[in-house]
């Protein structure tokens, strides 16, 4: 199988905090797994796992029940989970939720059972998330350079 | 896809907004939800979802849902409660019978309403939707209620509220506006700086109940336009009254006049208004004022977001209730999903009914209110056919999921209670209530010599927020939670997570104190997604429609002795 390399990204410029990505996280397994965090009141930031290549989170499981997938996502075999709650100190990003859900931390899979990319992103009301390939976020990376349109540029 | 499952599509039931609604279910012709499916190809949202809509699953299979019908809380038989209604209904005369109805019905299900009240000979039929948003059918001039191309074609926008929090799914519309051109401008006023000031270019910070005052000062800048609309006379005395408006206002002369200037002099402009439950003192103007703005702009459009899209009845349930109290009314007979309990207001007057007969998706744990009370279980929106008004038109729509159990729809109800009901009867149904502007003018003239800002170093403003994130408490529960700005929180002497007392006319309630700074000084605010703290809001007869309008309050703050 050809190596899942797109990844969420975040466009800052149209999230308007709505938790939309959150919600639809949570209708369909039960507990959300994209974490939501805060800037400012007016500025706000979801993070969503970035599926690293060396995950970290997959390194401090004593259990092994995290592991990449020969698509290159880092996934959970949450039958396995005893709630040692390693994954979630170990994650650097802190997108892991510190409150277990039925004792079994919650780990973003990309909805891969779901053609269209995960629920988070086609649910975002405001079009900030966005399902890409790493050339294809650079991409845009770099034409919002020559526009000035950073987040902290744009929001007072 | 996975074979076992196909996907249906409808409208989204929980706003006017219009988006749709796909839902994946199993392909066995049980049409039981399996999942909420997000289809690029579908509608003005494309498949986008705000967290209402994500609700969707937690609503139609939640635990509470109601699929018997309840007679004082009592389990019966739907062949025993028809039968009892029709009895009751048969040894009463007409004028003891009261008929109304809410949002969440479909056109075909008003017509029936109208024909079952026109059936019992009762004149007394009325709308009980009272959000401030039901003043924006109410209107001064006749101006075009946007669709989606004026909205995706506009180029500078006038705000009011935060229409953000409450259709999250305009956001993309408004922000590709934004983007588009450097030279599109959001122009936003709000009492709270919401998110959606982080992505306005010019954001001006309104001292509480000062929207209709900015709208005002708005018009009276556009001296020219606004000659053609108001006659001399008031034109006059309102311009007297506006250096007093500015002072209230707490904005430049400058800032309002360069915004007024941008939006009357390009064809692309667009107002844009929404309002929260008990966030304004006066609805009604805020609505009327910001049509009239709205109609002297070059391209005369205005858009107002609202939740729910509801006939007015010509009877006002004001009447209705002024009968109940005197005891001339008996039976009251409702169709929809919730009230009475969104408005615990109401509660002192309902309490008078010997008989109260409404329909409810959930069951609800709150005492019972009139002697004997009949509760029947209702179809949620997604799980009947019919017609429904969205913000941009009127739409068919077909269930996608099999009704539950038990729940029949508004239809369904009246038939059995009436089968020999005559549906060809037409029915009118008025969406709109035309205002006369000098009556509107001597209401603004009043408003603003009335207005005062300095409240007693007591009273604090108490405005209610809400989400679609806090949609019934499904997601985040802030039904327990008050937000303070933290230089009068410091000037009160309270931290974060105190417990205070609010204390307002209607009632008193414990807070856990959160402090933001995103209100203004002396203002508090609390969510009104749910139904307990709206009883801090106390409620009034409007004397311009004759409507139940709730508006914001003032209240006492203690802190709780530990």
């Amino acid at each position: 199988m050809a190596k899942q390399n797109k990844r969420i990204f975040l466009d800052l410029d149209y999230c308007i905090g709505c938790r939309s990505c959150e919600t639809a996280c949570r209708s369909a397994f039960g507990e959300s797994r994209i974490c939501y965090g805060e800037i400012s009141e007016t500025v706000t930031l979801p993070i969503a796992c970035r599926h690293c290549e060396e995950p970290l989170c997959a390194r401090a499981c004593p259990f092994e029940v995290l592991k990449v997938s020969e698509e290159g996502l880092v996934l959970q075999a949450s039958f396995h989970c005893v709630g040692c709650k390693s994954c979630i100190l170990a994650c650097p990003f802190g997108v892991l939720d510190k409150n277990l859900f039925y004792r079994v931390s919650q780990k973003c899979n990309l909805c891969y059972d779901r053609e269209d990319g995960p629920r988070c992103v086609a649910s975002c009301a405001s079009g900030a998330l966005k399902y890409l390939t790493e050339a294809e976020i650079n991409k845009i990376l770099i034409s919002k350079r020559f526009i000035s349109r950073s987040p902290f540029w744009r929001r007072t | 896809m996975n074979p076992k499952y196909k996907i249906l599509t409808t409208i989204c039931p929980f706003c006017k907004y219009g988006c749709e609604l796909s839902i994946q279910e199993m392909n066995q012709g049980n049409y039981k939800l399996h999942q909420i499916e997000y289809l690029k190809s579908s509608g003005i949202n494309q498949g986008r979802l705000c967290p209402r809509g994500n609700s969707a699953k937690i609503l139609l299979s939640h635990p509470k849902r109601l699929t018997y019908p309840l007679f004082n809380n009592k389990i019966l038989k739907w062949s025993d409660i028809i039968q009892d209604i029709q009895k009751l209904i048969q040894n009463s005369s007409p004028e003891n019978i009261a008929i109304t109805y809410d949002c969440n019905n479909t056109l075909e299900e008003f017509s029936d309403i109208y024909n079952f009240a026109h059936a019992l000979k009762t004149e007394n039929i009325s709308c009980v939707y009272f959000h401030p948003e039901q003043f924006f059918n109410y209107a001064v001039s006749e101006i075009k209620q946007i669709d989606i191309k004026d909205l995706n074609n506009s180029k500078f926008l006038l705000v009011i509220g935060d229409i953000f929090a409450k259709s999250p799914v305009i956001s993309k519309h408004i922000l590709d506006i934004k983007y588009s051109d450097r030279n599109n401008k959001i122009f936003y006023f709000d009492v709270i700086k919401s998110k959606l000031a982080g992505f306005a270019d010019k954001f001006i910070w309104l001292n509480p109940n000062t929207e209709p005052l900015v709208l005002l000062a708005l018009i009276l800048e556009s001296s020219r336009a606004a000659k053609n609309i108001i006659s001399n006379k008031y034109y006059n005395e309102l311009t007297k009254l506006l250096p007093t408006i500015y002072e209230f206002l707490n904005v430049k002369q400058k800032d309002i006049q360069d915004i007024c200037q941008t939006l009357l002099n390009n064809p692309h402009s667009l107002v844009l208004v929404a309002t929260d439950f008990g966030k304004t003192k006066d609805p009604l103007l805020l609505s009327l004022l910001s049509q009239l703005f709205a109609s002297i702009t070059p391209s005369k459009k205005y858009c107002s977001l609202a939740l729910a899209s509801i006939p007015l009845s010509n009877i006002k349930f004001s009447t209705i209730l002024n009968k109940i109290r005197d005891n001339k009314i008996k039976i009251l007979i409702h169709f929809g999903e919730e009230f009475p309990y969104y408005y615990p207001q109401l509660h002192q007057f309902l309490i008078n009914l010997d008989v109260f007969i409404y329909t409810s998706m959930l069951r609800s744990n709150r005492d019972l209110l009139a002697k004997r009370n009949y509760i029947l279980p209702v179809t949620s929106t997604i799980e009947k056919q019919g017609t429904i008004n969205t913000l941009w038109s009127k739409t068919t729509i077909k269930p996608v999921i099999a009704p539950i159990d038990g729940a029949k729809s508004v239809s369904e109800i009246i038939t059995l209670l009436h089968p020999h009901l005559n549906r060809n009867a037409k029915v009118n149904l008025n969406y709109k209530s035309p205002i006369d502007i000098e009556r509107l003018i001597n209401r603004c003239i009043e408003y603003c010599k009335n207005f005062s800002i300095n409240t007693n170093s007591d009273d604090f403003h108490l405005i209610g927020e809400e989400s679609a994130y806090n949609y019934r408490g499904y997601f985040n529960d802030c039904s327990k939670e008050v937000k303070i700005n933290p230089i009068t929180a410091k000037k009160i002497n309270i931290k974060n997570n105190d417990r205070i007392l609010l204390i307002s006319n209607n009632c008193q309630k414990v807070f856990i104190t959160k402090i933001v700074n995103y209100l203004p000084l002396d203002t508090v605010s609390v969510s009104t997604d749910l139904p307990d703290n709206r009883l801090l809001f106390p409620i009034q007869f409007d004397n311009l429609t004759n409507e139940i309008m709730i508006s914001s309050s003032l209240v006492k703050i203690q802190k709780e002795k530990v």
